[in-house]
């Protein structure tokens, strides 16, 4: 009896973990993570020095006290030159081009990881929820085969082994164990983050009275989109505040389900889309959305591609 | 781990790439597990430590692992918008220039601070700047619970000094930091009363209270200098003030009344925090 329950959950830990999946949806998230990595990158140009030199904004003895370790690296530590300072930025967007674009995915992506960790550790003070998801899918990204797919990688193979880029002769990826695990492990650590980012606003009175919505809303220095008007419907204040925190609380357990995984994954598209387009965090609601999509079927994106005219099954 | 290595499955399509075959030996799966098993524990582990209140048990795991995460940026506590959305913060800034004119600005400003992105990224360091010196301390509510026991024992003890000292550093009374020895005495004075578990919280209490504050005082201290240094070089001024000010979320009836949410009555006064050269505490 306990012996065939452990071979059960041993097979299911095996179908969860080492069942071989399309690589299509973590081709697809690299492209999009990709673009809003190099995006969060490319905006730090236009202040470079103030934030990333050695005495400016963000003061290397303060970075040093607050990350308080010394394995918060960050290659800026060791630079006081301008000219290598700027030289290495540039490396870092050309790098995180080509993984965007799944050029030498494999190098690009462990180079995009690491630069990514870099300018986070150093900017702290600075940084907010955009750098942490930037760093949780680069990091991923580039341990999974987020190359076989939707990238120029694939597109050079198809030309070399003769096959046709375009045309309907050339093989969609195969399905991998390895596009799987990376998946599964995306998945379960926006488990983890929903389930914390839900649980610590119980202990906040406004989630329990139903006024954070207009805590988040009436806030000028976030404020995209006048949402004020709010104040004259409170109940829907109060509705769209118990509706938050119930699906952020409970998204690690029905984000599971299938009966209920489209209804959750719904919902984080319409408030991190929400909070992109009001507060003006489009870029951190993008990437929140771009994570999500780890939970999309394969299956589902490449009819959604091919509707879109991009040939999910030749991945050109 | 019940299927063998080799094994095949008929509803598995055939691979075409000889580098990730369809299954793996029981070898991998079992290490490629317990490695995903740790990764997962080292991100769970942070959350669930900070930003307190936490228990001991999570404090302690978080430490363990501290050197990962800190090494992948993984030691976040994922509390976006927690425990309630708050006001928000504005650093504002006077530069004095040798030739007797002023440069004026703010972190964040809308109009100098494009793209979007770069405006939040200012708007985080006024964010940041005002939570120093709360984020780092401990559980607040349990420290004035066990700072006013001891006070209390002092003072029936009839060791007023030493009651006021323990009163002026609770944490949110902004005083100076006890000396060590103060720290000391304090503890004696208990012990010699007959509270000695009064006297081993109020010792390890104090020292809390006196670290974090002074850890905060650093942090704040080395950022503002920063901060200073950056505004005098790129406004070319001779002499820096900055200011931080609270900007409140106004309630549903001041809007509904016409107001609006820059009105001056939703702001807090401006601290002068930083002064020729000189931080303010």
């Amino acid at each position: 009896m306990i012996g065939s329950s452990f071979r059960n959950a041993c097979r299911a830990w095996d179908r969860f973990w080492f069942h071989p999946r399309d690589p299509l949806v973590l081709g697809s998230m690299r492209f999009l993570a990709g673009a809003i990595i190099l995006y969060t990158h490319a905006v730090w140009t236009f202040q470079l020095e103030g934030f990333f030199g050695p005495a400016q904004l963000l003061p290397i003895e303060h970075n040093r006290l607050i990350t308080g370790s010394l394995f918060a690296w960050s290659h800026f530590h060791w630079i006081e030159s301008w000219s290598i300072l700027w030289t290495l930025h540039w490396v870092a967007l050309l790098c995180m081009l080509m993984f965007c674009l799944g050029l030498m995915t494999r190098v690009t992506g462990i180079l995009t990881a690491l630069f990514t960790i870099s300018y986070a550790n150093r900017a702290v003070g600075a940084t907010f929820g955009l750098d942490q998801i930037n760093v949780l899918l680069a990091f991923y990204l580039a341990i999974g085969p987020s190359g076989q797919s939707l990238s120029l990688d694939r597109w050079i193979r198809s030309r070399k082994s003769g096959k046709s880029p375009s045309g309907a002769q050339s093989p969609s990826a195969p399905p991998s164990i390895l596009a799987n695990f990376t998946t599964r492990l995306i998945q379960v650590h926006l488990c983890i983050i929903y389930f914390f980012a839900g649980t610590s606003k119980l202990l906040g009175a406004t989630w329990w009275n139903g006024e954070a919505i207009w805590g988040a809303v009436a806030n000028a220095e976030y404020q995209t989109v006048d949402m004020t008007w709010l104040a004259a419907y409170p109940y829907l204040i109060n509705l769209m505040t118990h509706l938050a925190l119930a699906w952020e609380a409970t998204y690690f357990i029905l984000v599971w389900p299938r009966w209920s995984r489209k209804w959750v994954i719904a919902m984080a598209f319409a408030v991190h889309l929400g909070i992109g387009i009001t507060m003006g965090m489009m870029e951190f609601g993008l990437i929140m959305i771009t994570a999500n999509l780890a939970f999309l079927s394969p299956v589902l994106l490449r009819k959604c591609l091919s509707a879109a005219g991009v040939s999910g099954s030749t991945d050109s | 781990m019940a299927h063998s290595g080799r094994k095949k499955t008929e509803s598995q399509p055939a691979a075409d790439s000889p580098a990730d075959p369809l299954t793996w030996s029981r070898g991998t799966r079992v290490t490629l597990s317990l490695l995903a098993v740790l990764h997962l524990f080292i991100v769970f582990s942070s959350p669930w430590a900070m930003p307190e209140p936490s228990s001991q048990l999570a404090r302690d795991t978080s430490q363990l692992t501290s050197r990962v995460a800190d090494l992948l940026y993984m030691k976040h506590g994922y509390r976006f918008f927690a425990p309630d959305p708050g006001p928000s913060h504005l650093i504002h800034f006077e530069v004095a220039r040798a030739d007797g004119t002023t440069v004026r600005g703010s972190f964040p400003d809308r109009k100098q601070h494009v793209p979007r992105l770069l405006y939040h990224r200012y708007f985080m360091i006024s964010e940041h700047f005002w939570n120093l010196g709360i984020s780092q301390q401990p559980d607040r509510s349990e420290m004035v619970a066990e700072l006013l026991q001891a006070e209390e024992y002092l003072r029936n003890a009839g060791l007023l000094r030493q009651a006021d000292w323990v009163a002026a550093n609770r944490p949110g009374n902004g005083s100076e930091s006890l000396t060590a020895d103060q720290i000391k005495t304090i503890a004696d004075d208990l012990k010699k009363s007959g509270q000695h578990h009064a006297a081993r919280t109020a010792i390890r209490t104090l020292n809390a209270v006196k670290q974090s504050r002074e850890t905060a005082d650093r942090h704040r201290d080395v950022w503002l200098n920063g901060i200073a240094s950056y505004l005098k070089k790129k406004h070319g001024g001779q002499t820096v003030r900055i200011w931080i000010q609270e900007h409140m979320i106004p309630d549903f009836d001041h809007m509904l009344d016409g107001g609006q949410l820059n009105d001056d009555s939703n702001y807090g006064p401006k601290q002068l925090v930083y002064s020729e050269d000189e931080v303010i505490q």
